[in-house]
């Protein structure tokens, strides 16, 4: 993986010319005073222990948010977009299979995705200690940030190959799908929702299973089925796309 | 060894079977003579074999069978609102098994202004094979439109059974008779009475106060008290000392009621009997003719009051204990000539009327408000929000990220030292934060605070109201552990709740009632409990013109602290009142003074505004719960007299042994006399 070009590439341009740090900035720049003041304002009230109460799930669902958002717009190369070789030229020009490229693509998100969450862990962490959340809560946490991460930005992957000469027309896509990943979801059937399952997993909440056609399914199978799907649909279209690509 | 022929060959095997010691040859002679005993004994062994195999590894092929059959009340009646003894028979037809018996009942609902919530009534349980085992509950639905369930549940399976509550109630409380095992009753009480009389065997008794709680009275007729067990008779004891009513009428067999069991109920030291003749007042028959040679046992009275005597014989004495009365009828009404008296039901009815609304005690008051208030308290809980160090936290953390990336773009570190530096740095503040945050301020995982008002009853007993909260910082399992002699406890209603209350088991076992419950992490529970206990401490007001006289006299194990004396206009602060004392004090009641004790003009009543305990806690609970403004003291706004002081270091009545949920206990004594009487609400 290390001589993946594509990977080298991402890599320079987010971590060694500094185009990523924005990212990053702004995770941290945005989820710090959220947990700060999510955490200061009850204590102005009467119940002050409500804010330490709550801290960790804000916490940890502004996390959520932030990293799925960012992640998506990283993968869709909405950072420093002109210093991208497109996709031909790697396949062309370069002589670079598509698996190659696909891989490269998929290891830079990943390594995106987990940078996110390293940065993010002090700060999760500290809000679950002083929320008293069980640690095993904690840690499971950040297996479902990284999941979910995964499961959305993909898509960002998929627009990104479909659409690559089309900028505008992907980032109204991907905004478009976190809207309706983070709102229409809760609409539709709410343990869809990435934000309300981990709130009732916080919360040791059981989620109301889902009734169709006399058969019922919990809450848990059709949320994980659900993402697990997203995701492999995500990756069968990221593979598609790339080989459509080559064809033309 | 050969043998010739048959017959010799059957002969000396079985010389071989009985005399001689087993070799392979003589087995083999034996199987050869006798094959088809042999094949019989295989498969016996083998079957047997099997059959163990299976019990072995094939447990459910053989399960146990279990049998639900439930007996409710007495003899199916019980009073409505007030809790009753279920028998639970288990019939197990099956192998030995082991399992948990739950009986769930609801509590709370629209009645109390509340969202339902389940109470489970749990043992657990050993069946032997093909046997049978009756165990005793004492439930307390607060409604009965839903049925009771009853669960039994083993590894081998779940038997289940619901009853319908609707069939068995009455509105009124009933009336036990226990009579030496009689067919018929003894005792008439006359279709008149709204009250059920159910006859009862000396086993039926139940041995938990709790469940004599819809009993009124408790009639005893020529019964022995000897097989009754110790639980019974403390349960018994404690069901008198609570409010009950017991009827000890006299028999024959004076003998039984010179048994030590017995005697610990009578007023009276029986020694004989006697043929008296009974002058039945107008009021007690249609007829004033004297009934002769009534059958009437001589005694002498121990303690408690004559109510009336013949011929210098006590015939109806009565003692008090506690809140509850115990009254001996010295005649034996079961027998000629006064069974066939046509006055004794009317007469037995006077003896069980109903007992007199007493002036309940003033109810504490107990709300998530009053938790409002105590919460802020700092000594609560510790209120630690590291708004400040958590601030700095961050700003640290954020700026070391934004240093090391500095560096990094700066070439004055290499990338390899960047992202060791990175995953160092982030994993040092993360530990070192969780260390911080999770240790500071040493915030238990719950705290349980007790709040009693002692409400001084007669003969050195009182009616304790236990007000409880669990408040929790964890998502974790409560276990309370319950001292004997509780009457009731229930969670407090809170319709404000956003989701329904979880359900509340209560586990009895090894003597002690056990409440188990879950809550969640930063939330709490309230509970009110109640029970009468014995604490001799005896005040006495005695008002002579413009003094009172109040007499005191500590007896019980207990200091009391921060005293005071209330009277219409003034305040008298008593101080400390340690075990042992015992005085006479006279304390004006003229409106003189009343600037040096810091009182109040006789007009205004009973004002406790002021008063403070130098604790933030007893304020509260003084001023909120126990005598909450506005509410109960007003009652006595015509005058009072209040006197009350907190108990040092109070016997507790829950315990919860667990060093990370920290315990407040606080108590008050309290006697109040209303002076003309309380004022109509």
């Amino acid at each position: 993986m290390k001589d993946n070009l594509v990977l080298r590439e991402n890599i320079e341009i987010f971590f060694s010319e500094g185009h990523g740090f924005a990212v990053y900035f702004y995770l941290l720049i945005i989820l710090a005073p959220i947990e700060f003041l999510s955490l200061y304002l009850p204590s102005l009230d009467a119940q002050m222990w409500s804010g330490s109460a709550s801290l960790f799930k804000v916490g940890s669902v502004t996390a959520l948010l932030l990293i799925v958002y960012f992640a998506l717009r990283v993968a869709n190369q909405e950072f420093a977009p002109w210093r991208f070789l497109p996709l031909r030229r790697w396949t062309r020009e370069r002589g670079q299979s598509i698996v190659t490229v696909g891989r490269g693509q998929l290891a830079f998100l990943a390594l995106h995705v987990t940078c996110s969450i390293l940065l993010c862990v002090p700060l999760l962490i500290w809000a679950g200690a002083i929320a008293r959340t069980p640690f095993p809560r904690v840690a499971t946490t950040f297996l479902f940030l990284l999941f979910y991460a995964f499961s959305y930005s993909i898509w960002g992957l998929v627009t990104l190959v479909l659409w690559e000469r089309r900028a505008e027309s992907r980032q109204v896509v991907i905004r478009c799908f976190f809207f309706c990943v983070v709102f229409v979801s809760a609409l539709v059937y709410l343990p869809l929702n990435p934000a309300a399952f981990l709130l009732a997993f916080l919360g040791r909440e059981e989620l109301a299973p889902l009734n169709l056609g006399g058969w019922q399914w919990s809450a848990t199978t059709v949320h994980f089925t659900f993402h697990l799907a997203l995701m492999s649909i995500g990756l069968a279209l990221h593979r598609w796309a790339l080989r459509r690509e080559l064809l033309n | 060894m050969s043998f010739a022929n048959g017959k010799a060959r059957q002969h000396a095997s079985l010389t071989i079977w009985l005399h001689r010691p087993v070799t392979r040859d003589s087995i083999c002679c034996r199987l050869s003579s006798r094959p088809v005993e042999a094949r019989w004994r295989r498969t016996i062994g083998s079957g047997l074999c099997c059959v163990l195999f299976a019990i072995l590894f094939f447990p459910f092929l053989c399960k146990a069978e279990i049998s639900l059959e439930a007996r409710v009340g007495f003899h199916g009646v019980f009073q409505l609102g007030r809790p009753f003894p279920l028998g639970v028979v288990l019939r197990n037809s099956g192998r030995p098994t082991e399992g948990t018996l739950e009986i769930q009942v609801f509590k709370s609902g629209a009645t109390m202004a509340g969202a339902p919530y389940p109470l489970i009534y749990r043992r657990e349980l050993f069946l032997s094979a093909q046997s049978e085992k009756t165990l005793q509950f004492t439930v307390d639905p607060d409604y009965i439109s839903r049925p009771l369930t009853i669960t039994f549940e083993s590894p081998s399976g779940k038997t289940s059974r619901e009853l319908d509550l609707r069939r068995h109630f009455t509105p009124t409380p009933v009336v036990l008779l226990l009579s030496g095992g009689a067919a018929a009753s003894p005792v008439a009480i006359g279709a008149a009475s709204s009250n059920r009389l159910v006859g009862l065997s000396l086993s039926e008794l139940p041995a938990d106060p709790r469940a004599l709680l819809g009993v009124s009275h408790l009639i005893f007729y020529d019964q022995s008290l000897r097989e009754l067990s110790r639980f019974q008779l403390l349960a018994l004891d404690h069901w008198i000392t609570s409010g009950g009513h017991l009827l000890i009428v006299g028999s024959l067999n004076y003998a039984l009621y010179q048994e030590p069991s017995m005697s610990r109920f009578l007023p009276v030291r029986v020694t004989g009997t006697k043929r008296v003749n009974f002058f039945p007042s107008r009021a007690e028959g249609d007829s004033v003719a004297p009934i002769a040679d009534v059958w009437t046992q001589v005694s002498t009275v121990v303690a408690g009051r004559v109510i009336s005597e013949n011929q210098g014989i006590p015939v109806l004495v009565e003692n008090h204990r506690g809140k509850g009365k115990i009254v001996y009828l010295a005649m034996d009404v079961g027998r000629p000539p006064l069974s066939q008296w046509e006055g004794l039901p009317r007469f037995m009815q006077t003896l069980l009327a109903p007992p007199g609304a007493d002036d309940p005690s003033p109810r504490t008051h107990w709300d998530d408000a009053v938790f409002s208030q105590l919460i802020l308290t700092p000594s609560f809980v510790s209120t630690y929000v590291p708004t400040v160090s958590f601030f700095l936290a961050i700003v640290g953390y954020l700026a070391g990220v934004g240093l090391l990336t500095w560096l990094w773009q700066q070439r004055r570190i290499r990338q390899m030292t960047f992202m060791v530096c990175l995953i160092v740095f982030v994993s040092i503040s993360g530990l070192g934060g969780y260390l911080l945050f999770s240790r500071g301020g040493n915030v238990p995982d719950g705290v349980f605070l007790s709040a009693t008002v002692m409400e001084n009853s007669a003969h050195g007993y009182v009616e304790s109201q236990t007000n409880l909260v669990l408040f929790s910082t964890q998502i974790r399992q409560y276990s309370l552990q319950l001292e004997r002699g509780w009457i009731d406890m229930v969670p407090v209603s809170t319709p404000a709740r956003e989701r329904p209350e979880k359900a509340v088991v209560l586990q009895d076992g090894g003597g002690f009632s056990r409440y188990q419950l879950a809550l969640r992490e930063w939330d709490y529970r309230l509970f009110r409990m109640r029970f009468v206990d014995r604490f001799p401490l005896h005040v006495e007001f005695e008002q002579q013109g413009e003094s009172l006289l109040m007499k005191l006299e500590n007896l019980s194990a207990k200091d009391l602290i921060d005293c005071w004396l209330l009277v219409p206009g003034h305040r008298y602060a008593l101080g400390n009142i340690p075990r042992g004392t015992s005085w006479r004090k006279v304390f004006s009641l003229a409106g003189a003074n009343a600037k040096e004790s810091g009182g109040l003009g006789r007009g205004e009543g009973l004002n406790l505004r002021e008063l403070s305990f130098g604790e933030k806690t007893r304020d509260i609970l003084f001023h909120s719960s126990f005598f909450p403004r506005d509410r109960e003291i007003s009652r006595w706004s015509r005058g009072a007299l209040v006197f009350f002081g907190w108990v040092k270091d109070p016997e507790p009545r829950l315990r919860i042994d667990d060093p990370r949920i920290r315990i407040y206990d606080y108590t008050l004594f309290r006697s109040i006399l209303p002076l003309g009487g309380a004022e109509d609400e």
